[in-house]
């Protein structure tokens, strides 16, 4: 007698590769339900939210701060939710809405370079993917179409100045999006110099596409694009739905319950602590980098080699804040256009990190208005002041590969949420590697210091994390020493796969998300085709 | 140079009270600038110190220590004229001019009056005086001090100020009564120093005692209003406010005060990140205590660190531990209930992003502007709320115009509200509005009943009307 399913695949998270797993899933006619711990909000209610809240320094502010599914800071159920206890505080974006945290995201889609894959084999440090550039890039196409992204197909994004580079095998669905002001003149000093500037390749809707209208510039990607021309997770979760998924919200996913070696069924709790049982043919956990390896830890499953929850690895950074003398204009168009590579690859990634200096295009008026009242500043003074200097403001952020430490991690705290479950706790630290790496971006910083003429406003922010949480179930061919395989399969569980960025072993300098996006396309393509 | 005045009734009564008494000292926080303060002029407070020798500055410093001014000055040009009206349960009083008129004053009285006046409560004629004059704590004053104030108060102006004799209702009118009182609540006698004590003690417990009468509102009263012996300085009530218990319990009192903190609080009002005086004891503060010398205020703070903790109300933890910092706005601004937005609201988080919070859209008239727009202008409401269901696409010669459709966010009531927003804001307010049916009906693009269809239906509805109106009239018939 066959057994009955609640559904053939569940997915577990509703941000971006939890959605476009469902997604892909659905439209394969395959019976589909997409947990979300937290509720659905309509892009409207978030833009009132963020323009009326008191508190603009936290971009998670507008988000939903719900005590059975608290977010990664922003507000009183949140703010102490994620418990560090390493020598770094680690605090990546994490929201819990309809949709996931690429409502507030900068939307950066950069695919990794080839040799990103093998970092092992070629620079004798860090891990190699068990798959290879080739067989990720069809993906990473599909993902940028699903994605809508923008870029210039004709830039060397290895940083070597050479042609088109990484290979593809299919244009960016839309042009890059024109230049502002800011980012054309800082790209033409610094190329000048000899920085190999390019355009951030980013989900921006450079024209209407797909139902989105396009980017007007408002530069509000982060914390919200009023407008949705920036993707966003909710997206797809609504295309799910469409394609016939089943969407539950405000359920918190708890347990995944063993049946021998396969996963028999996922609980999960509502707001008032009901507790749901819900059985598939196979599972897919998309619950983000922090929450995913909690909840492995919690149902004690997938970790046979000790390694869930290790090898957390982020870009964690070194900021510089600059006053450059010639007025600039930061603040039109998406707040962050370009970055410069020439750090991004090459064989001193035997001695220390590749990195990536972004330059931020966020209209700086709240921060340079702090700057000004700090310093005691009042009066028509403080208003020409705010003028002169929000037009001049420069931020550069340089953010550092990293490599994966198994002390690094995500374990289960003794302290506990509203619905009684361990909060996530952190061990966080950045090793040797980068520090090496930040010895030379510092070099590269004192230059742009020099050629832009610019008065140093704070040239050490200390570490910030960039919110790209990788490594945490980390992806390798051996069992016995990574999660998952190359298909985002767990090494113990069959039917059991991982949609997260939390499976990248190697993450080169760039944001994860696409790389994310062309996995959680790639694994629910197999799971359609085997389930 | 005499000054006239004359206080037949009460000019402005004063803060209310169990017992007026209650209120003496908060008094002073009413009186712009009292006398002693303005007596004192020229001098610097630590000129006016214990140590002095000369009657006249031994007496004025004593005449601001027990902060006089409070009850005795009206107006502060006048200084110690009395004509101050202190509220009681049992009727207003009003003080006695203490200037040395010696016809309104007390310029007749001689120094055994005066004295017998601090130390028995008794007038120049030997009458009780009210209580509310506290010579239960000046009777502990030496002598020698009594007499001192008197000189320094002859030295004053006389001024011409006749003050009504108080008329309370009876039997609190019966002065005789006040003897008994006294039995019960007055032990005369001038104040003994503890030779076991520090000298800062001793000088402490003088001002407390004697002079400043810190009891007065800090001691709460006995049955008979008398000071509660046993439970001095547990904190009262003065009037409505009250006045804390200043004992050495740790939980009730000031335990947890340093001693900078007591000498920083009496001295300047001001306790850093714990307590800044209010109401009464502001007053007391500024025309009182802050003009003392230095060496007064850690007198007082040496003798009140050692009088016995008492705590008179169950409490959890001391007043000055309670609470910590809570930004509340951030929990309520930007968490409004959007749920039942208004149209207004629904028009600021879906359009004006594009279409401006004005309604102007863009210059370059990218985004449209909603005013002069003949879709939103028209008599009829239906492209408006199309448009806003299902969005705008138009590709013209490869150029793409694309407005989203908010038929899947908002529901048909929330369109019809933000239609009809829009209409009012910049359409013509006048025509037929929406609602949640109509926006409904379009949504479904459900087409309106033609007229013809309606007069099909009609006469159907005749026809069978009266065949069974026929069938029925029949049937009566037959029976």
């Amino acid at each position: 007698m066959a057994t009955q399913f609640d559904a053939d695949v569940l997915v577990v998270g509703s941000g971006v590769l939890g959605s476009l797993t469902a997604h892909a899933l659905a439209t394969a006619g395959k019976a589909v339900i997409l947990l979300e711990a937290g509720p659905r909000v309509p892009r409207w209610q978030l833009v009132e939210r963020f323009r009326n809240v008191a508190d603009k320094s936290d971009s998670n502010r507008p988000y939903p701060d719900q005590a059975w599914a608290p977010k990664s800071s922003g507000g009183s159920h949140s703010d102490g939710y994620l418990q560090n206890v390493g020598p770094l505080s680690y605090r990546p974006g994490m929201l819990k809405l309809v949709g996931g945290t690429t409502w507030n995201w900068r939307s950066a889609c950069w695919r990794l370079l080839p040799n990103d894959l093998r970092l092992q084999t070629l620079y004798g440090v860090g891990r190699d993917w068990p798959i290879d550039y080739e067989a990720l890039e069809p993906w990473y196409g599909r993902a940028e179409r699903a994605l809508g992204v923008c870029g210039n197909a004709a830039d060397d994004q290895s940083g070597h100045g050479g042609g088109a580079y990484p290979p593809r095998s299919e244009e960016y669905p839309l042009p890059m999006l024109p230049w502002s002001f800011y980012t054309r003149t800082i790209a033409t000093h610094l190329r000048a110099a000899g920085f190999a500037f390019c355009d951030e390749p980013s989900a921006r809707a450079s024209q209407p596409y797909a139902q989105r209208p396009a980017c007007s510039g408002m530069n509000n990607c982060s914390p919200i694009c009023p407008i949705g021309a920036q993707y966003s997770g909710d997206v797809h979760a609504t295309l799910a739905e469409r394609a016939g998924a089943e969407l539950r919200e405000n359920a918190v996913a708890f347990r995944l319950e063993r049946a021998g070696a396969k996963i028999a069924a996922v609980h999960y709790k509502s707001p008032d602590g009901r507790e749901t049982r819900l059985s598939a043919r196979a599972f897919v956990i998309a619950a983000h980098g922090i929450e995913t390896p909690k909840l492995l830890l919690m149902s004690d499953v997938a970790n046979a080699s000790d390694q869930v929850g290790r090898n957390l690895m982020d870009h964690t950074g070194i900021g510089l804040t600059l006053l450059a003398r010639e007025p600039l204009w930061p603040g039109q168009g998406p707040i962050q256009q370009g970055a410069m590579l020439q750090w991004r690859d090459g064989e001193f990634r035997r001695r220390h990190a590749a990195n990536k200096h972004a330059l931020g295009n966020a209209v700086a008026n709240r921060p340079v208005a702090a700057r000004l009242l700090a310093q005691g500043m009042i009066g028509p003074e403080l208003d020409r002041r705010i003028r002169h200097d929000a037009a001049r403001y420069v931020q550069v952020t340089t953010a550092f590969e990293m490599l994966p430490e198994p002390g690094n991690r995500v374990t289960l705290s003794s302290h506990k949420d509203a619905l009684g479950l361990p909060k996530p706790q952190i061990y966080y630290d950045v090793d040797d590697y980068v520090r090496a790496g930040a010895v030379v971006a510092r070099q590269d910083q004192r230059r742009f210091v020099e050629i832009l003429q610019a008065e140093v406003l704070d040239a050490d922010t200390g570490w910030r994390n960039g919110d790209h949480i990788m490594g945490s179930t980390i992806m390798g061919a051996d069992p016995r020493n990574s999660v998952v395989d190359g298909d985002c399969r767990t090494h113990d569980h069959e039917n059991l796969f991982l949609a997260t960025t939390g499976v990248i072993p190697a993450g080169g300098v760039v944001d994860p998300t696409l790389t994310g996006a062309a996995l959680a396309l790639r694994l629910a393509d197999l799971i359609g085709r085997s389930v | 140079m005499r000054l006239e005045r004359e206080t037949q009734a009460p000019q402005r009564a004063r803060t209310p009270s169990l017992w007026a008494r209650l209120v003496f000292t908060s008094l002073a926080a009413l009186s712009p600038v009292s006398g002693a303060a303005r007596a004192q002029g020229d001098a610097s407070p630590a000129a006016a110190s214990m140590g002095d020798t000369t009657t006249l500055s031994r007496g004025r410093y004593l005449v601001t220590a027990a902060d006089c001014a409070a009850c005795h000055t009206q107006d502060p040009a006048q200084a110690f004229a009395g004509g101050v009206a202190l509220k009681t349960p049992f009727g207003t009083l009003l003080t006695p001019n203490l200037t040395p008129d010696r016809e309104t004053g007390i310029g007749a009285w001689s120094d055994e009056q005066f004295y017998r006046a601090l130390h028995l409560g008794l007038d120049a004629r030997g009458e009780h005086l009210y209580p509310l004059f506290p010579y239960d704590a000046y009777t502990k004053l030496r002598r020698a001090d009594v007499l001192a104030i008197k000189a320094y108060l002859f030295s004053l102006p006389a001024i011409r100020h006749v003050v009504a004799r108080p008329k309370l209702a009876f039997p609190f009118d019966q002065r005789w009564l006040l003897g008994l009182w006294n039995a019960l609540n007055f032990r005369p006698g001038e104040w003994q120093p503890d030779s076991t004590r520090t000298e800062s003690w001793n000088r402490g417990a003088y001002l407390v005692e004697a002079l400043a009468d810190c009891g007065a509102c800090h001691t709460p009263r006995n049955l008979t209003l008398g000071a509660q012996t046993d439970a001095q300085f547990a904190g009262a009530m003065v009037g409505s406010w009250r006045a804390y218990n200043i004992t050495t319990d740790p939980v009730g009192g000031i335990a947890d005060w340093s001693d900078a903190d007591l000498t920083a609080y009496l001295a300047t009002g001001v306790a850093a990140h714990k307590a800044g005086a209010v109401g009464p004891m502001a007053g007391v503060i500024g025309q009182s205590l802050s003009l003392l010398p230095a060496q007064d205020i850690a007198d007082i703070v040496s003798y009140m660190r050692r009088v016995p903790g008492i705590r008179l109300r169950t409490q959890g933890q001391s007043r000055f531990s309670w609470g910590r910092l809570s930004n509340t706005v951030l929990d309520i601004r930007g968490n409004e209930d959007l749920a039942h937005a208004s149209g207004r609201t629904l028009y600021y988080g879906n359009c004006a992003a594009c279409h401006g919070g004005n309604g102007g859209g863009t210059p370059d008239g990218a985004y449209p502007s909603l005013v002069h727009n003949t879709v939103v202008g028209a008599s009829e409401a239906n492209n408006l709320v199309m448009t806003v269901l299902v969005g705008v696409h138009r590709t013209v010669q490869g150029r793409a115009v694309a407005m989203p459709a908010f038929g899947a966010v908002l529901s048909d009531a929330e369109i019809a509200a933000l239609a009809n927003y829009v209409l009012n804001a910049y359409g013509d307010p006048g025509i037929a509005h929406v609602d949640a049916p109509i926006v409904a009906a379009w949504r479904a693009e459900v087409l309106p009943t033609p007229a013809l269809v309606t007069v099909l239906w009609c006469g159907v509805g005749l026809f069978f009307g009266v065949l069974v109106g026929g069938v029925f009239w029949w049937w009566r018939r037959r029976r």
